[in-house]
């Protein structure tokens, strides 16, 4: 998929666990998981809003953007 | 929280028809063991027993045909009519029954998949659209099966005679194949709301996936 998720890059930036995360943002560590493995299909703003809020970063931090013919 | 309240409420009524189902399915499988075995009674009494009961004054049969309703007694029968009379009546029940059976179950798996909380499964989808089969084809098979044992009883007690005997009455004919498009009609809309329940599985699939 073109859209990259750096939640874990992110994450071991802010020196911040999974569960952290989870907690603060109000969703579950599985549902978390599934968005740091790239499995879930789409993101809710509200959902990256309070991921950016929680770690303190801008969504471009989070997604990323890699061209798949340029990738090949 | 209305709409909390609400779903608690369609996951009860959901649970109140499913037990009334199951008490249908198990009064239809009880239905279905009785005509089996009378089919197997019926070939299997000596004929000469059941010409004793034929003659007997005490025998009196009652004919329903489409509404009109007769008792027959003292009539001369021979036993062989009889056994492929009520042989072919179990049979045209039997079949009628198993439709019900049929229906039934899916109907009563759509509504186990109600009481869950999750409706818009592939499951259930599957499940409507068998029941759409279902009644289509029953509105085929049963009219026509019962069309059959009617012609049959008609055949047996010679009403057509009758008939032909009133002074005006003339080409008396039986149409074998009757069968109301109202049912198809339902079959086919039930069809539509199966197509109508895999799309809402896919928008469940979708908001499932979404964070």
């Amino acid at each position: 998929m073109s859209i990259i998720i750096r939640l874990d890059r992110v994450l071991a930036d802010r020196k911040m666990q999974l569960g952290e995360l989870a907690d603060e943002v109000g969703v579950t560590i599985v549902n978390l998981s599934n968005l740091k493995t790239g499995k879930v299909k789409a993101i809710r703003f509200s959902t990256l809003e309070a991921i950016c809020k929680a770690l303190k970063c801008q969504p471009g931090d989070i997604l990323e953007y890699i061209d798949d013919e340029e990738e090949d | 929280m209305e709409n909390k309240r609400d779903l608690k409420g369609f996951k009860n009524t959901a649970h109140v028809i499913s037990v009334i189902l199951k008490v249908i399915l198990i009064a239809s499988v009880v239905a279905l063991v009785g005509c089996i075995v009378g089919l197997l009674a019926i070939n299997f009494i000596p004929k000469s027993m059941l010409q004793e009961i034929l003659l007997s004054d005490a025998m009196v049969t009652s004919i329903n045909l489409s509404g009109l309703s007769f008792e027959v007694s003292g009539v001369s029968l021979v036993a062989s009519d009889i056994i492929k009379m009520f042989s072919t009546s179990l049979i045209g029940f039997a079949v009628v029954i198993l439709f019900l059976i049929l229906s039934l179950k899916q109907l009563i798996k759509i509504m186990t998949i109600v009481k869950n909380g999750t409706p818009f499964t592939m499951e259930c989808a599957k499940s409507i659209r068998l029941l759409g089969i279902l009644v289509i084809v029953s509105s085929i098979v049963v009219p026509a099966v019962s069309s059959f044992v009617e012609f049959l009883e008609i055949r047996m007690f010679n009403l057509e005679s009758i008939l032909l005997s009133t002074p005006g009455i003339s080409n008396v004919t039986y149409n074998l194949f009757s069968f109301d498009g109202v049912p198809i009609l339902i079959g086919f809309i039930i069809l539509i709301l199966s197509g109508v329940f895999q799309y809402g599985c896919y928008l469940q699939d979708e908001y499932d996936s979404t964070l």
